[in-house]
């Protein structure tokens, strides 16, 4: 299984990463991959 | 492999480019290890910060999670405060006070009741560690937090974080919970003698909660108004008991020195600034975000090396470092290492780490008016430099702008800072002038002519 | 019951919730914060009539309540509006223009800050500093974040505001 990680800090969801798990999940579900989507604290690159 | 900066509508792109196999696209920075802003840290504290998921137990362990207190629950607390005093750790919230004399105090004095408060009122403009610390590593704070009761001998512990901070609020308590249920918190934690409780309370908007006697009147459901020291918190604090208060950055630095030594921590830094500082780059920067490296690396390091410049591309003008109390430091001074002593012989403060970038279109004036205006609105009112000279500071800087008898008010203005510095009971009050002062003393061009935007 | 309601009836219906939430906290004084924090998420503020019920459950004077309450700056004393935008106005958010956007905020919902819209939907509110401080200017809408806010893409959010 892979493992994506979809960070949940704080600065991650004010530039709307539960968006991002959300649509990831929906495709995962669409294309039948199978996922585990972990939300991660932030390494800080707050920049990207 | 990591990818960014990706947007929702990104994601159908990469699957169809197969990034779950670790494929090609237009947003892979490669491995997350390899991108230079990262490889070049020295992270300490934030080791497994956004590495694992935050809540889970067996990830934390998996990377090193409770070696510390493991270690610690086998010491008696002197042992304990010896190691933490030899690594020389200093309190991360800001004023840079020697933990481990904090912690002896605590030890040597005997009560029937100690407690452990953890100051998470995190409210300094341009800093944000201590919530990325709570949303993602929260059991290395509650692991460090442990250690101080079991070295001072507390049983009871209090987080206070700013309301400000719902996601750090949630994922403690979670954490708490969870921790408590593993027996690392409760009572005989892992089997020994040892007990310690855990509770988060919130703040409820007021900066100067993050003054730490503020924040014991606070924690006991009181206006958070400062305390005159002595008595000092570490004899009577919360409830009138003994307490060992440290800032998240502070707790969350002692597992490290319990799992490899303090003599390990020592060896990072320079002078009497010993260890990491997790700095965090923020305001009109390019590339912002947290970077934790040892004492000594210089302000232009941080910002050009790991920040790549302002956001905007326009010149820097103006560097605050420490916080809405804090210092404008000019580009002359950007070579200073980030050092507490450098930083207090050129009347500036490191303070929590955090740096907020201003490039060529900040006005001075406004920044200090500012200054004034928030130590106006956030003084607890105890004393009354901080109370009625933050109001007076605002309107003889409306008086300096306006060119109004500029000469003779700038001495008063000079005068007023010089009473608020003396006279005040705590740090909001004797620090406000620092930002001030800087921005009359840089950039006196700013108070020569009209405010270009009014602060309100 | 008649559907007739004395006047004391009425004034206890909203102070009861004090009382309960009082007791979830053992009517500990030290948990002062917490029951405020609490009453002001289930009834939308902080009524008058709640200040001497906690008083007299905390065991503490009104006036330590009455003080409690003005101190900090999270409790309302008015309901809020249906939603609640907090703009931070420190400084890092000031280095990205911050202030401007404030300014286009007030504007755009014609409003000043800690005033609620003429149609009640939104009440806006400083706040300084949610340590977001790297993806400046930051906001918080109802309890969620959104960094790196324009003028437009806070209009964009607005329209999505259920009304």
């Amino acid at each position: 299984m892979i493992r994506i990680y979809v960070p949940r800090d704080f600065a991650a969801r004010a530039l709307g990463s539960d968006d991002v798990a959300d649509a990831i999940r929906a495709e995962a579900v669409a294309k039948n991959i199978s996922i585990q989507i972990i939300r991660n604290g932030s390494r800080g690159l707050h920049w990207l | 492999m990591a990818y960014g900066p990706v947007e929702a509508s990104d994601a159908a792109s990469l699957f169809a480019a197969k990034f779950h196999e670790g494929g090609a696209h237009k947003l892979s920075l490669g491995l997350t290890e390899d991108i230079p802003f990262l490889k070049n840290q020295e992270r300490l504290t934030f080791a497994r910060c956004g590495i694992t998921d935050p809540l889970s137990l067996e990830d934390y362990m998996k990377l090193g999670g409770f070696a510390g207190l493991k270690k610690a629950l086998t010491m008696t607390g002197a042992a304990i405060v010896a190691e933490v005093s030899n690594s020389g750790l200093r309190g991360r919230g800001g004023a840079g006070f020697p933990t481990g004399i904090k912690w002896k105090t605590v030890h040597d004095v005997k009560a029937d009741q100690k407690y452990v408060c953890c100051n998470a009122d995190e409210g300094d403009s341009g800093t944000f560690a201590d919530r990325m610390v709570m949303e993602g590593d929260p059991f290395m704070l509650i692991e460090g937090m442990v250690i101080a009761g079991v070295a001072g001998g507390a049983t009871k512990g209090f987080i206070y974080i700013r309301s400000e901070y719902p996601d750090a609020i949630n994922t403690m308590k979670d954490a708490i919970r969870i921790a408590t249920a593993a027996k690392w918190l409760g009572q005989h934690i892992q089997g020994t003698e040892h007990s310690f409780s855990l509770e988060v309370r919130r703040g409820a908007g007021a900066y100067i909660c993050g003054e730490e006697t503020a924040m014991l009147d606070s924690l006991e459901g009181k206006r958070g108004m400062v305390r005159p020291k002595p008595p000092i918190p570490a004899l009577q604090g919360l409830f009138g008991k003994p307490t060992i208060i440290n800032n998240v950055l502070s707790f969350a630095a002692v597992p490290y020195i319990l799992a490899e030594g303090g003599e390990a921590y020592k060896n990072y830094g320079m002078g009497r600034s010993r260890g990491t500082l997790p700095f965090q780059l923020a305001g009109n920067i390019k590339q912002g975000g947290l970077v934790e490296k040892a004492f000594g690396i210089t302000l232009r390091q941080l910002i050009e090396d790991f920040g790549g410049g302002t956001a905007t591309g326009k010149p820097l003008r103006a560097v605050q470092v420490g916080g809405p109390l804090g210092s404008y430091i000019p580009i002359s001074q950007l070579d200073m290492p980030m050092d507490y002593e450098t930083f207090a012989a050129a009347s500036a403060m490191v303070g929590h780490g955090g740096v907020v970038v201003f490039d060529d279109s900040v006005d001075m004036a406004a920044q200090a008016r500012f200054a004034m205006e928030f130590c106006a609105i956030e003084s607890c009112g105890k004393c009354t430099p901080c109370r009625i000279g933050s109001t007076r500071g605002v309107e003889v800087i409306d008086r300096i702008v306006a060119g109004e008898s500029r000469e003779k008010n700038l001495l008063l203005l000079d005068d007023l800072c010089q009473t608020m510095i003396d006279g005040s009971l705590c740090a909001m009050g004797g620090l406000t002038p620092m930002p001030v002062q800087s921005a009359v003393r840089f950039w006196p061009e700013d108070f020569d002519r009209p405010m270009k935007v009014a602060a309100e | 019951m008649s559907g007739k309601h004395t006047l004391l009836e009425l004034h206890s219906a909203k102070p009861d919730a004090a009382s309960i939430i009082a007791a979830r906290y053992d009517n500990k004084p030290d948990a002062l914060l917490e029951i405020l924090h609490d009453l002001q998420h289930e009834v939308g503020h902080v009524p008058e009539a709640s200040l001497p019920v906690l008083a007299k459950a905390l065991n503490i004077s009104r006036a330590e309540v009455h003080g409690v309450v003005t101190f900090y700056h999270d409790f309302r004393r008015k309901p809020a509006g249906r939603h609640v935008v907090k703009v931070c106005r420190a400084e890092a958010c000031q280095s990205m223009k911050g202030e401007e956007l404030a300014k286009a905020i007030e504007k755009s919902l014609k409003v000043k800050f800690g005033e609620t819209t003429a149609d009640g939907k939104v009440t806006l509110e400083a706040v300084y500093c949610l340590g977001l401080c790297s993806t400046a200017p930051a906001m918080l809408v109802d309890e969620r974040p959104v960094g790196r806010v324009s003028p437009q893409k806070f209009e964009t959010l607005m329209t999505e505001l259920a009304s």
